[in-house]
């Protein structure tokens, strides 16, 4: 390869979305002044013409390098690569310069500085694209098994449909049963199809399918490793009763003197200390509750199959998957915090799904509708919708979809139990969007007579004596308060992002949405993948949703899985480290830092192992001599871009940002699809994770004139490397002491933290970051200063 | 629903003792109350989970009134978890699963509550069998008697001699009075608010033949006795053994015995740690009720006698470090007015079973640390922040030649720093502070 080599420039102008705020044809001319660049623009660089534009023109004008200046890496890079391969270039010879989620869309109304700044972005790209080196193809092998984690509807659709294909499936459920909450309505919108009839043959079917090993009463304690490859434990947690032996008898429970309520009723029905959830809980077995038995024994004198083991200890469970699919559903909002409507206090309001545990047949009232005071049905129903859902006030701005449509159920539910009962529902849209939900609502309005009030409930009151409720409203159609006497109030709870939930990120390390959903890869293209390749996410835990979209989903999640296991193997970046033998001191700190002890030093120099290396780049990050070095990210590359970015200060301040791959780079994004306004005074430069900054590129910055680094990554709890961000925070300590013995403000360098979903707060920092270093004069001046 | 097991309930009386038996074909469980030890203190009832045990009327139990059983068990409701056996104090409840005692077994938790005897410091004497209010510690002491120790040949005369006892020094072990009748010493009923059992000692001059055994045995050198007559007699050698038996059964930790003790050879660890509260004193009647002082089985209340005590407790009193905070009084005061806090318990951490966490939160319910339901968190959102305009076109300041010379020599220096093997090592390790001190040394003296 040449010298200096001939790098080509292609500009997109995303129709409007760059051009409208970048002055492109500018741009052009003043790159085109650039020794050894060729030009050239179009407007839509990721179409069919765009990307046989630089493939022809690779060729054509014998260009050794390419840089794209569009959209996002994360978007279309795979595609980008794919025409230099066609013009016969290795396609790591690219570099995208991110010209729209980082400026263009954060710099509408200022497009003088978004110009400058996307000519700064560009300029980096071309330096750092003179630096990359063809790079072999890196592929490793893939595991032919699939971790499914939540036994749901969408956990059993995902595992059946992987398990007809041919692959092995574990699917591993907390709960004792699995059916999740599907298996707690009586009846499904919009046909009122019995609920536990449809879906007890799925759970039977996972239950006895070939391939698919079930795991209930069980949790993820830890993922490692990477896709194709996730090393898992599971911890199986112990029942105290052989499921090999038990029929499912229930003479156990006969005996068993402690009661408890039963959290499948939702606390409406009781359960023994050992216990089954549910007639059709799946498997069959009963379980001993530990946080209530209290040791009497009884269970175990009267089992004649010897299947109540009081010794036994929970199971670790250890496997390598190719892929893991997230599965793990919602909770439902727990009103009691929303004090105006009394639930928890008065004894009439109950929530939704308290509701369908009563219309079950084989539920705590056996399939009556009645109050909860006094058990006589009521004559007078009113629903509250919205609750926890579209509300500020309780942190769930979102709209849980589903309510509106299972309060038309419902509502006519109530009508079929009850003939003659009024039932009236306080809404503030109804969105009954989909496929016979309309008609359902039309049917409750005109053949069910059921009354729709559109107004916010403001409060409910309770009557004392008769615990009747009033209900008080506005009718927003009518202009006018009114009030309503109910004997049973039912609230409309939403989907809530579910508890469990903390537990298992603490184990695998997928960004949330600012819902607190699971964020999906990008929310019209990649709907069922995370941030995390290798990990899906199915039904719920990526947003609210219904039953029939839960299954579309994890049909889909399903399919991205059996694609990624039927190659065999997987194609992954060259983020693996090479060590120069020349330079190397062997002096072993990059194996101190590699927590993964993926770095072995003797005297005969340093070796590195492919399998266990995840691409952080703290070992790079952390080299005295520069002798150890990522092919796709080199000290050059990164040191080269700080100095283009700095050549020709444009604004003042200036900071130079590292954004690591995984949270801040995302989260820098994320402003950008959010249109949130920031200063243009910031030239990002991607890592791989923020313990990929050597401490001499801060240095090298502040040399060439920057004056502020930011240095962002991941939460430390949340670092998809782990320790990665605390090893920054060190190399961070150490830094600031010595930028104040040589003399420079260390206020100059900031090390912020931000989570993939945070655009605000990445706007924020920088915004903050400017007016900081507004205060501060000119990097240079303190040290004149203390010599004057 | 389920195939009939063979079960059988039943209940015998034997004396003071009712035994309730829950029998099938593969456990046979026995609960085994003894009334006689029962104090009445609820601890049973506060914890049983099936609401099988009813306390009796305990207040008029306690002041005589009326006669009838401290507490009920319904035979049909009790599981016979052993719950209420685990807590009970006095050892009025016991469970027995199978052939074994649930005290005894390291699946179930016990209170820590432990009695000992230093048997370096331990004479032995009688001064804790006298002072323990139920009989639990016996002094087995094999003293001679010094009739068989002094021997005479003939009926010696009228024996001239000395003998002193330093009241100061003497603790009443009471040695001396086993050993020779010439010596008496007084006791006295022990009260709270003395607990120290004897008082007074005195030689019976006219039967003392000066032998000198009582000034051997004294453990504290409080005898001295001079005999004046040259007496032909052979004093034989003085060889006595003993120990001190504790019924562990019976004991209650009260720590009598440890604060009659005057060598602080007892070491007594009790089950809980407390408080007693007495409120609206004005409503107590001691001289016509006694309701604590009857029933309290570590003999905890006094009615004060000293102006002292009566300004500090007014009408009735109680000596706290007696106290196992049991509860008995509290539920025996007919005017409500004793409150017992339970502040801390000691219990054994037992093998890891279904029931662990239930037995523990139980015993922490005693003390009022039981765990609490889930409380609901309110997720509260950030305030949207008004966004700032963006700023007018600046002059940007110059970076001149003359700054970045000066950059470039003081970031030289920071940047071989950090070529040093130690300090990229150090670093690494997360020894942040030692690098920062040597880093910081390095730079100052390079300026």
């Amino acid at each position: 390869m040449s010298e200096n080599p001939r790098v080509g420039v292609f500009i997109c102008h995303c129709g409007s979305n760059i051009a409208g705020v970048v002055n492109i044809p500018e741009l052009v001319e003043s790159l085109k002044k650039l020794p050894n660049v060729y030009v050239e623009d179009y407007t839509y660089m990721c179409s069919d013409p765009g990307l046989k534009l630089i493939t022809d023109k690779i060729r054509e004008e014998n260009l050794e390098r390419v840089v794209v200046a569009a959209c996002t890496p994360k978007l279309h890079e795979k595609l980008f690569r794919e025409s230099l391969e066609e013009a016969g270039l290795n396609k790591y010879l690219l570099v995208v310069a991110n010209i729209r989620e980082q400026c263009s869309w954060v710099h509408k109304g200022d497009n003088v500085g978004a110009t400058k700044k996307a000519e700064d972005l560009i300029k980096m790209a071309i330096e750092r694209a003179r630096l990359m080196e063809p790079q072999p193809r890196h592929t490793v092998p893939v595991e032919r098994r699939v971790l499914v984690v939540g036994g749901g509807v969408a956990g059993i659709t995902a595992s059946l449909n992987l398990a007809d294909m041919g692959y092995e499936v574990y699917l591993v459920e907390k709960n004792p049963s699995i059916g999740g909450h599907m298996a707690q309505l009586d009846k499904v919108f919009p046909y009122h199809d019995c609920s536990i009839c449809i879906l007890a043959p799925l759970m039977v079917e996972a239950n006895r399918h070939p391939n698919i090993t079930l795991l209930t009463y069980s949790e993820v304690e830890s993922v490692s490793g990477w896709i194709g490859n996730f090393k898992v434990r599971i911890k199986k947690k112990p029942r105290y009763i052989k499921e090999e032996e038990c029929t499912g008898c229930a003479i156990c429970a006969d005996y068993c003197p402690i009661e408890v309520p039963n959290e499948f009723d939702c606390g409406l029905g009781m359960r023994k200390a050992v216990y089954m959830p549910f007639p059709q809980a799946t498997p069959t077995v009963y379980t001993i509750d530990p946080d209530h038995c209290v040791g009497c024994r009884n269970c175990e004198a009267v089992c004649d199959r010897e299947a109540v083991d009081l010794n036994q200890k929970e199971e670790i469970i250890e496997n390598t998957f190719g892929a893991i699919i997230l599965a793990t559903g919602y909770d439902p909002f727990d009103p009691t915090v929303k004090d105006n409507y009394g639930y928890g206090r008065f004894d009439n309001v109950v929530t939704s799904l308290e509701l369908e545990r009563m219309f079950c047949a084989s539920g705590p009232t056996l399939g009556a509708v009645v109050r909860p005071s006094d058990g006589v049905p009521p004559k007078r129903v009113v629903f509250v919708q919205c609750v926890g859902s579209r509300d500020e006030s309780v942190g769930r701005p979102y709209c849980s979809r589903v309510c509106c449509t299972y309060a038309v159920k419902e509502s006519k539910e109530i009508k079929d139990h009850i003939p003659g009962c009024e039932v009236y529902v306080f809404y503030q849209d109804i969105r009954t969007f989909g496929k016979g939900f309309e008609e359902a609502y039309e049917e409750a309005l005109s053949e069910y007579r059921i009354r729709f009030i559109r107004g916010r409930v403001s409060k409910i009151i309770e009557d004392p004596k008769t615990k009747n409720l009033i209900v008080r409203a506005e009718d927003t159609l009518r202009g006018q308060p009114v009030e309503v006497e109910a004997d049973l109030v039912v609230l409309s709870v939403g989907l809530s992002p579910p508890t469990a939930q903390e537990k298992l990120l603490s184990a695998i390390e997928v960004p949330l949405s600012s819902d607190g959903f699971i964020l999906e890869r990008h929310p019209k293209l990649r709907p069922v993948e995370t941030q995390v390749p290798g990990i899906y996410v199915a039904g719920c835990a990526q947003s609210p949703k219904d039953i029939q979209d839960s299954v579309s989903q994890a049909g889909a999640a399903a399919a991205k899985v059996a694609g990624l296991l039927s190659q065999g193997e997987v194609e992954i970046e060259p983020y693996v480290p090479i060590v120069n033998p020349d330079e190397c001191w062997k002096c072993g700190v990059c194996a101190t830092t590699c927590d993964r002890g993926v770095i072995t030093v003797s005297k005969e120099g340093v070796s590195i192992s492919v399998a266990g290396c995840e691409g952080c780049g703290a070992c790079s990050g952390a080299c005295p001599s520069g002798a150890l070095q990522i092919p796709i990210s080199t000290d050059a590359q990164i040191t080269s871009q700080i100095d283009t970015a700095l050549e020709e200060k444009k604004e003042y301040p200036l900071i130079i940002a590292f954004l690591c791959n995984w949270c801040a780079y995302e989260a820098a994004d994320t402003a950008g699809l959010n249109k949130i306004r920031y200063p243009t005074n910031v030239r990002p430069i991607w890592v791989m994770c923020s313990a990929r900054v050597n401490p001499q590129f801060v240095l090298e910055a502040f040399e060439k004139g920057a004056d502020g680094v930011l240095i962002m990554g991941c939460y430390p709890q949340d670092c998809h490397y782990r320790t990665g961000f605390t090893k920054t925070q060190r190399r961070v300590e150490v830094l600031k002491e010595m930028l104040k013995s040589i003399g420079i403000n260390p206020r100059r360098l900031r090390l912020e933290s931000a989570s993939a979903s945070e655009g605000k707060k990445f706007a924020r920092v920088i915004r903050e970051f400017t007016e900081e270093l507004r205060s501060l004069p000119t990097i240079g001046s303190e040290l004149l200063e203390k010599t004057t | 629903m389920s195939e009939q097991v063979e079960l059988e309930i039943t209940m015998e009386v034997e004396e003071d003792r009712l035994i309730f038996k829950w029998n099938t074909e593969k456990l046979k469980k026995t609960l085994d109350y003894d009334a006689s030890r029962c104090s009445g203190c609820g601890l049973c009832q506060f914890v049983c989970p099936c609401d099988a045990i009813e306390l009796g009327p305990i207040p008029e139990i306690a002041t005589g009134e009326i006669d009838a059983p401290k507490v009920m068990v319904d035979q049909n409701k009790c599981s016979y978890c052993g719950l209420c056996s685990a807590v009970c104090l006095t050892k009025a409840m016991k469970l027995k699963m199978g052939d074994e005692y649930i005290n005894d077994s390291p699946d179930y938790p016990q209170f820590l509550k432990d009695i000992k005897i230093d048997e370096e410091k331990c004479i032995p004497c009688v001064l804790c069998e006298h002072a323990c209010p139920n009989d639990s510690i016996t002094a087995e002491l094999r003293i001679p008697k010094k009739e068989d120790l002094v021997i005479y040949e003939e009926e010696p005369g009228k024996i001239e001699g000395e003998i002193t006892i330093d009241k100061d020094k003497c603790t009443y072990c009471g040695l001396c009075e086993r050993l020779c009748n010439a010596i008496e010493i007084s006791w006295r009923d022990l009260t709270p608010n003395n607990p120290a059992p004897g008082y007074d000692i005195r030689v019976v001059e006219d039967e003392c033949d000066y032998c000198g055994l009582c000034e051997k045995i004294c453990p504290d050198e409080a005898i001295k006795v001079k005999c004046k007559t040259d007496v032909k007699r052979e004093i034989k050698e003085l060889e006595w053994s003993g120990e001190i038996k504790i019924d562990r059964e019976k004991c209650l930790t009260c720590g009598w015995c440890k604060a009659a003790c005057p060598r602080d050879a007892i070491h007594v660890t009790k089950a809980f740690e407390g408080e007693i509260r007495l409120h609206h004193p004005e409503k107590c009647d001691p001289v016509g009720c006694k309701a604590c002082l009857n029933i309290c089985p570590s003999n905890v209340w006094f009615i004060p006698e000293t102006l002292e005590e009566k300004e500090k407790f007014d009408k009735i009193a109680f000596n706290q470090d007696f106290c196992g905070f049991c509860g008995a009084c509290e539920k025996a005061c007919p005017e409500k007015i004793i409150e017992v806090i339970r502040t801390d318990v000691r219990y054994t951490k037992p093998n890891e079973t279904p029931w662990s966490r239930m037995w523990e939160q139980t015993f922490l319910k005693l003390v009022g640390k039981a765990e609490e339901e889930p409380r609901i968190r309110i997720v509260k959102i950030q305030r949207e922040e008004e966004e700032e305009p963006l700023p007018a076109e600046e002059e940007i300041p110059e970076l001149t030649p003359e700054m970045r010379e000066k950059l470039s020599q003081s970031i030289k220096k920071a940047r071989e720093i950090l070529r040093e093997k130690k300090v990229r090592m150090l670093t690494e390790k997360g020894k942040t502070e030692k690098v920062i001190e040597s880093v910081k040394k390095e730079l100052e003296a390079a300026q």
